[in-house]
């Protein structure tokens, strides 16, 4: 039992340390690209286009979808793959969008940036025209209901409301009229009967075109009713509309739904009379036992429900309003301290609340005389299940015109629905500090004309040319070599004269150098005493040259070597301690004897070998 | 001797005030709103005296009020080969780039550092590292690295010297595929599969965008789109090198 146990453990440890190496390298080995397709580029109004952004790698978060004006863009659903071809591991992620209008036009999506194993990816733009007149196919992820299938004329399939129908009202119940741009939550409810295998086919969709369906939650909540005396399943989304035009129109939705039919065009089997079961009721539970089924496509629609939409009131509008309804508030500002004037920075800014973040706008910089901003880019994160409230990140450059330090702040303006007034939100104020001289942008100095050209925010001219050299960078020339060679030649001189420094300050060899020398002129002198026949001189000379050599060798000072010390050091047979006793013989003994100079010569030559040889040379 | 000297004084003004003639036109031009005119001063400028960062930065300029897109870019990419940290191309480049696909040019991290400075900024770091480093061979060489306060300087000297020579060469070696960048410079520009203009087509290419130039075969390029999957061929009248 305990080595069951163990072995279990092992192979979960085993297993877990699979699941690392084979996560690790799906992030790792994986080549990173980014992909996105629309599957058709012709759509009508209200209908939908199928975006599909697929990642291969690991990307940082959801693809950041650009706000393109009057384009709703929803997400689908997300679909995560993993494989593993020739030893390579790749992630590969689907990411759907329907993507619509309610107004005609040629809309083109940006490029969409996304970061996926740390690089920067983006997409080719792609171009969606939504016209009037029927698409080029049913809109995409939604299958438009088929012909009914043939049903039997008691199927009773000219009465829809037989398998349901769809309600939709306002989430808040005490205001029964929504604001032009507003968001208005919305509950939307499907009413199957009880007992009817029902299965819902495709999304919510509008079915006319006054409202725009918005955010519709992705799951529906199921609970039983009990209404008129029938037992409903009751299917619960919460999405929010939003109108175009102020006015008094129905609402009207609808949802496609599959459900399950007796096919009675088989025709009835006929069962043999008599019997326990010839009964009515029997005849009938087991009609219904022994009828088979088939799918029937049935669209359940709203009853026309009319709801007031109201225009923003002219009153009190502020200036910056740019159409923002909700209630929002800063959830965080970064904006850099240091500026140069004309030079373009980032800020960026966090924006939360509920209402219609399709239609809010970057902030704008406060005070704002001196400030150009660029267009945002943003990105939403839906904080409820059907977006209606969240945050909206907002990224824009901006260049400040006029120098100094001040305060900045960024302002933002919008439509409260709720209180039914505008209403203004400035981030908490930054210190900044900008350098550079006062800017007059260009469109002051040149003609009217000419200033209509899409630039007149670019920094001007410079006043005098530069000293001119090639574009290409030095180490692409070729003096770039010459320079090194030049430099790897000094190093090497330089390691060579270090070199010689050191052997020349090195004091070993230096009183090595100092010992020869001693020892060549000691011999300098024995040649000369032996030209002029002095043998005292001549064994003199010889004796300071084998002192010196036994000096060198014993490291002791030449001065104090006598006999006495040579025979501690050499045999008495020695050719130096024979050498040693005749110098001096010569020297204080005084008798001017015959002197053989060859013999002596040979003799000093051979205690010079016996020394060397013991100097280890 | 001092003929010499004179003779020198007077080359100097008077090929001085011939350069800064065409540039000086140039800018005459760009007042008075005559870009076309502007764009062919700095040009002959460039061709006659050789380039320089301010006057390609200012040929940018009359590209973009000529509405010249590509043009520009290129222009002011050639500028910042001599001009990375000036604050007027930064912004005068992003400002361009603003709208196009592809390589925005923003940088963070490592590589920002990096791009801080040109590559022939980065080269002189090395060259001068590696002469500095030769003279200083020489120096200890000669008269030793001494002791105490002076070995020690001796030392971080060396070091410094060394550290320069490796961070210029690490900086040349990450941006050394900078030599294939190209500009979209004359148009957009069709993408094709096959150096051929029968080609089938694989995608466009904006004005203005930056691509690598990988290959050459018969009046096209082969280029990649930095940061994206496209990758074909494009003719080579349309994508010009930042450093031809």
């Amino acid at each position: 039992m305990v080595m069951e146990i163990r072995i279990g453990r092992v192979v979960r440890v085993l297993v877990g340390i699979m699941r690392m190496i084979v996560v690790c390298a799906a992030t790792t080995n994986a080549w990173g690209s980014i992909e996105a397709i629309l599957d058709r580029d012709r759509v009508a109004l209200g209908q939908s286009a199928l975006l599909t952004i697929t990642v291969s790698g690991s990307g940082d978060s959801r693809p950041r979808i650009p706000d393109v004006k009057n384009l709703i863009v929803e997400p689908r659903g997300t679909n995560e793959r993993i494989s593993y071809t020739n030893g390579i591991l790749t992630r590969t992620t689907g990411y759907t969008y329907a993507v619509g209008s309610q107004q005609e036009g040629q809309y083109v999506i940006p490029a969409i940036r996304m970061t996926v194993d740390g690089k920067p990816f983006f997409t080719v733009p792609l171009k969606l025209t939504v016209s009037a007149g029927s698409g080029t196919g049913p809109p995409a992820g939604i299958q438009r209901s088929s012909s009914p299938p043939a049903i039997d004329a008691e199927s009773g399939s000219g009465d829809e409301d037989e398998y349901g129908f769809l309600t939709v009202e306002l989430a808040d119940s005490e205001r029964k009229f929504v604001y032009l741009g507003e968001i208005a939550p919305v509950r939307i409810q499907a009413w199957i009967p009880g007992g009817m295998r029902t299965q819902v086919r495709s999304g919510i969709q509008p079915e006319g075109r006054a409202f725009t369906l918005h955010n519709v939650s992705a799951e529906a909540h199921q609970t039983e009713r009990i209404q008129g005396g029938r037992r409903f399943t009751v299917l619960t989304w919460y999405g929010g509309i939003s109108a175009t035009k102020a006015g008094r129109y129905p609402v009207s939705l609808s949802l496609g739904t599959s459900v399950a039919v007796p096919d009675l065009s088989r025709g009835r089997r006929r069962r043999p009379t008599g019997g326990p079961f010839d009964d009515p009721f029997f005849d009938s539970f087991f009609d219904r036992m022994n009828t088979p089924t088939i799918q029937k496509d049935v669209k359940l629609v709203s009853k026309d429900e009319e709801i007031e939409v109201r225009d923003l009131p002219e009153e009190g509008r502020p200036e910056k309003f740019r159409g923002a309804v909700g209630d929002f508030r800063f959830g965080g500002v970064e904006i850099p301290s240091e500026w140069r004037t004309g030079e373009p920075q980032t800020i960026e800014a966090e924006i939360e609340g509920s209402g219609n973040f399709a239609l809010l706008e970057a902030p704008v910089p406060s005070p704002g005389e001196d400030w150009k901003t660029y267009q945002a880019k943003s990105q939403f994160t839906g904080g409820d299940e059907a977006s209606f409230s969240g945050s909206k990140q907002f990224e824009f450059s901006a260049v400040t015109r006029k120098n100094g330090s001040r305060e900045m702040a960024l302002e933002l303006e919008f439509f409260d629905p709720e209180s039914g007034s505008y209403k203004t939100v400035t981030s908490a104020p930054r210190e900044i500090r900008v350098e550079g001289n006062d800017l007059v942008f260009e469109e002051e100095a040149v003609p009217q004309d000419t200033a209509a050209i899409d630039a007149t925010e670019m920094v001007g001219q410079k006043d005098a040319p530069e000293r001119t050299r090639g574009l290409a960078p030095f180490h692409e020339r070729p003096g770039f070599k010459g320079v090194l060679g030049l430099s790897v030649a000094l190093c090497l001189l330089g390691f060579g004269m270090g070199l010689a420094r050191v052997r020349r300050n090195d004091p070993t060899r230096a009183a090595r150098v100092l010992m020869a020398g001693k020892i060549l002129s000691a011999e300098e002198r024995m040649k000369q005493a032996r030209s002029a026949g002095e043998v005292g001189g001549y064994f003199s000379a010889a004796r300071e040259s084998l002192r010196l050599r036994i000096a060198e060798i014993f490291d002791t000072p030449a001065e104090g070597i006598t006999l006495v010390e040579v025979k501690r050091y050499f045999d008495g047979n020695s050719e130096t301690v024979r050498f040693f006793r005749e110098a001096d013989f010569r020297e204080y003994g005084g008798t001017p004897a015959e002197m053989e100079w060859e013999a002596w010569e040979t003799s000093y030559r051979g205690a010079d070998e016996e020394l060397k040889k013991r100097n280890g040379r | 001797m001092r003929g010499l000297i004179l003779i020198f004084m007077m080359w100097v003004l008077v090929h001085g005030e011939a350069g800064a003639g065409g540039f000086t036109e140039g800018n005459s031009h760009f007042k008075s709103g005559e870009y076309e005119s502007a764009v062919r001063s700095y040009e002959q400028h460039i061709n006659l005296e050789g380039p320089d960062g301010f006057t390609y930065y200012n040929l940018g300029n009359a590209h973009a009020k000529a509405g010249d897109l590509g043009k520009e870019i290129l222009a002011y990419e050639r500028a910042m080969e001599y001009l990375p940290r000036d604050p007027d191309l930064r912004a005068n480049l992003k400002l361009a780039r603003q709208g196009i696909a592809g390589d925005d040019g923003g940088r963070a991290g490592l590589e920002g550092i990096v791009r801080k400075f040109s590559r022939n900024e980065w080269s002189w770091l090395v060259a001068g590292g590696a002469l500095g480093l030769g003279m200083h061979a020489i120096w200890a060489g000669r008269y030793g690295m001494g002791s105490g306060g002076r070995r020690k300087g001796a030392l971080v000297a060396g070091l410094l010297l060394i550290a320069g020579i490796g961070i210029g060469t690490a900086a040349l070696v990450m941006t050394r595929r900078d030599s294939e960048r190209g500009v979209v410079a004359n148009g957009a520009a069709k993408l094709l599969l096959s150096p051929f203009a029968s080609a089938e087509e694989v995608g466009a290419l904006e004005a203005g965008m930056v691509v690598m130039i990988t290959d050459h075969h018969k009046g096209f390029h082969r280029v990649i789109v930095p940061n994206s999957t496209m990758r074909g061929w494009v003719s080579d009248n349309k994508v010009e090198k930042v450093i031809p």
